[in-house]
């Protein structure tokens, strides 16, 4: 020892021992100190107080055997291997406790070549191991993950180089991880594409983002034209910075996630729900268009139907009235043309009765008596009569036979009228007041023949007991004219209105008033064909009034 | 008052040519009616009077009396065929058209004919067949 070699004084030796077994059992670190045999010779306190065994315990074993089995191998390798040149720096093994845990603990140990004792520190370092585990797991953990993780992860240098990547990232990118080792980011061979499919500027890169800004990149949307395909892959990246303490970019961490499905089946949605969008918008168009032509074609054929309708009544109406006017055109010619042809050939045998009995009344006049003369003067009259009916028929039935219509004094016409009357006016005394008459346009012998009908039975049938006045004058109406012949004779009873135009309607005996009754059913046929009325007003013993209209255009 | 030979009387109404051959017997004027009842037995007799030997038989009339409505050929229907085939009688033949017709236009046709001296409604009477003998003979 030491001691015994020194020339040290005993106060001295035991001041040495003293501050040995101060520093032996004060010190926090672990004395150990072993024999050849491999017993423990000295033992800190500090150190029974880590393992929870005492001296005894611990130098009556093999201090070996409290080692972990898996370490006692090698730690006795590592002692055997020691000698004073060569000592043991930081041997770390496991020592069981007494509560049979171990503890790992951190050796430093050199030996002696007089005594072959081994002297030992020991740290106790199974906090740090602990931790070291920990973290261990926590990289196998995360190697792990990365290596089943569905998404990519590349992690780069601050100059953007990948320092490493998942199996994923390869995938994703076409590369193995091999290639993509040392791989720039910024490689022109990767063109990103923005999500309208136009290049992406260098600067708007993930990492290039992450770099600047120094901030995390959430949920960025990428096309990535791979090195070596020509399918655009879709990705969403995420990724952030890990930035040292003095806020250094160390490196960048960025993960992504391919959605080419998705973003082909978003597209296709998208196109789709465009393309359904826009044929709903072309729809609601042509739907609007044909609605409005719809509408069109409605109003356009409500129009035409009204208008075929307003036709197709037209028509009816026209072809109705055409076909009544045809036929009573026609009816009215069969009729005029019969009364014509038979009252010329009823004239013939009525001429011949005449003749005959003509030359009977020349022969037997005054040879037959009295009474014979008389049954020949009744044949004579009935026939007469009968030829005088024929005849006002034939006249009724020659009304409108003459189509000519020209302007008709009427002025003139009176005149000649009250000339050719001038006898019967004289004689019944009658006076006619005549008012200014208008032009009118008709047929003047028959305008003639109305007045002359109309003045002559006013002057006919005269009131006797006093002077026969007949007035005479014309209303201008907006189409047509009025014309009024005023008596004040003996009337006509109101009975008899409706049958006064009649054919041969007589009110009064031939004896009393003679005539066949023609005259003012001439009369009414002349005014219809001249597109007039006529009627008249009348109070018995007061008078009659006769009114007639002419149309001024026909 | 004076007298003539013949008159014709054209008229399918025997009633009428009986009326008729009367009136111009009571009025003397002439002795010798003869009576057709169509234009075309009308146009024979006027043929047959050309023919010499048998004069008594168709004595040639100075008179005609000619009826319009006739069945087979009517009055102006004779008035036509007579024209044409009988130029040498024209002068010497006066033509009378008696009728019945109050047709206004029957008149115009007859007068536009050229051949038809008179227009005269029946019955004939012996004031207007006195006057025709009277103007025309």
């Amino acid at each position: 020892m030491l001691i015994a070699k020194t020339n040290k004084t005993n106060e001295e030796i035991l001041n040495i021992l003293n501050t040995y077994n101060y520093f032996l059992n004060n010190s926090s670190a672990f004395l150990v100190i072993l024999n050849l045999n491999g017993y423990a010779e000295v033992i800190s306190p500090s150190f029974l107080n880590l393992t929870g065994y005492t001296e005894k315990e611990l130098s009556d074993v093999k201090f070996y055997d409290f080692l972990h089995p898996e370490d006692s191998h090698t730690t006795l390798k590592e002692i055997e291997a020691l000698n004073p040149i060569k000592q043991t720096v930081n041997y770390i093994n496991r020592f069981r406790k007494k509560d049979g845990n171990y503890i790992w603990l951190d050796w430093n140990a050199s030996t002696d070549l007089v005594s072959g004792k081994i002297y030992s520190i020991a740290r106790d370092i199974s906090l740090h191991k602990l931790k070291e585990f920990e973290l261990e797991k926590n990289q196998l953990r995360q190697l792990g993950l990365l290596k089943t993780l569905d998404a990519g992860v590349v992690i780069h240098a601050p100059d953007t180089s990948i320092k490493e990547s998942n199996p994923k990232a390869g995938e994703i990118l076409g590369l193995s991880e091999e290639q993509m080792r040392g791989k720039l980011a910024i490689d022109p061979e990767w063109k990103f594409l923005n999500e309208d499919k136009t290049p992406l500027l260098l600067i708007n890169y993930p990492v290039n983002e992450i770099r600047l800004s120094k901030k995390k990149l959430k949920n960025k949307l990428l096309g990535i034209n791979r090195p070596n395909s020509k399918d655009i892959i879709w990705v969403i990246v995420n990724g952030f910075p890990v930035l040292t303490k003095e806020n250094e970019i160390s490196e960048i961490v960025i993960s992504f996630t391919d959605v080419t499905e998705q973003k082909k089946a978003e597209d296709e949605l998208k196109i789709s729900l465009k393309k359904t969008e826009e044929n709903e918008q072309h729809l609601i168009l042509k739907n609007k268009e044909f609605e409005e032509i719809n509408k069109k074609l409605n109003q356009t054929i409500q129009d035409l139907q009204k208008a075929n309708q307003e036709i197709g009544d037209r028509i009816k109406k026209e072809t109705e009235l055409l076909m009544q006017t045809e036929m009573l055109g026609h009816i009215n010619k069969e009729l005029e043309e019969f009364s014509y042809i038979a009252s010329h050939d009823l004239q013939e045998p009525l001429r011949t009765i005449l003749n005959y009995i003509g030359l009977l009344e020349e022969e037997l006049s005054g040879k037959i008596g009295a009474e014979g003369d008389q049954y020949i003067k009744f044949i004579n009259e009935a026939t007469k009569r009968m030829q005088q009916l024929i005849k006002d028929l034939l006249e009724l039935s020659r009304v409108g036979r003459n189509i000519k219509f020209e302007p008709v004094d009427c002025n003139k016409i009176m005149k000649e009228i009250v000339n050719d009357l001038a006898l019967s006016i004289k004689d019944s005394n009658a006076k006619i007041n005549l008012a200014e008459l208008p032009i009118i346009k008709g047929n003047e012998l028959e305008i003639k023949q109305v007045f002359q009908n109309l003045i002559s039975n006013a002057i006919k049938f005269r009131d006797k007991i006093k002077q026969c006045i007949i007035d005479i004058k014309a209303d201008e109406k907006d189409k047509e004219f009025v014309f009024s012949i005023k008596d004040n004779g003996i009337g006509i009873e109101d009975q008899f209105k409706d049958k006064l135009f009649i054919i041969f309607q007589r009110l009064h005996s031939t004896d009393e008033y003679p005539g066949t009754g023609i005259g003012l059913a001439i009369c009414k046929k002349i005014v219809n064909k001249h597109g007039g009325k006529i009627w008249f007003e009348s109070k018995p013993q007061e008078g009659t009034t006769f009114y007639f209209t002419i149309a001024k255009t026909n | 008052m004076k007298k003539i030979n013949c008159i014709l009387l054209i008229d399918d109404n025997m009633a009428d040519n009986e009326y008729h051959k009367i009136i111009i017997k009571k009025s003397g004027v002439c002795d010798d009616v003869r009576v057709v009842t169509d234009g075309k037995k009308a146009l024979e007799y006027l043929e047959n009077t050309g023919k010499k030997n048998q004069p008594e038989l168709f004595p040639l009339p100075e008179l005609i009396y000619l009826d319009i409505n006739m069945p087979g050929m009517n009055g102006f229907e004779f008035l036509e065929a007579y024209k044409k085939t009988a130029e040498k009688l024209h002068s010497k033949v006066v033509i009378v058209m008696l009728t019945t017709s109050l047709n206004n236009i029957d008149q115009i046709r007859a007068e536009a004919s050229g051949e038809v001296d008179e227009f005269e409604i029946k019955p004939l009477t012996e004031d207007s067949l006195k006057n025709t003998i009277e103007k025309y003979f």
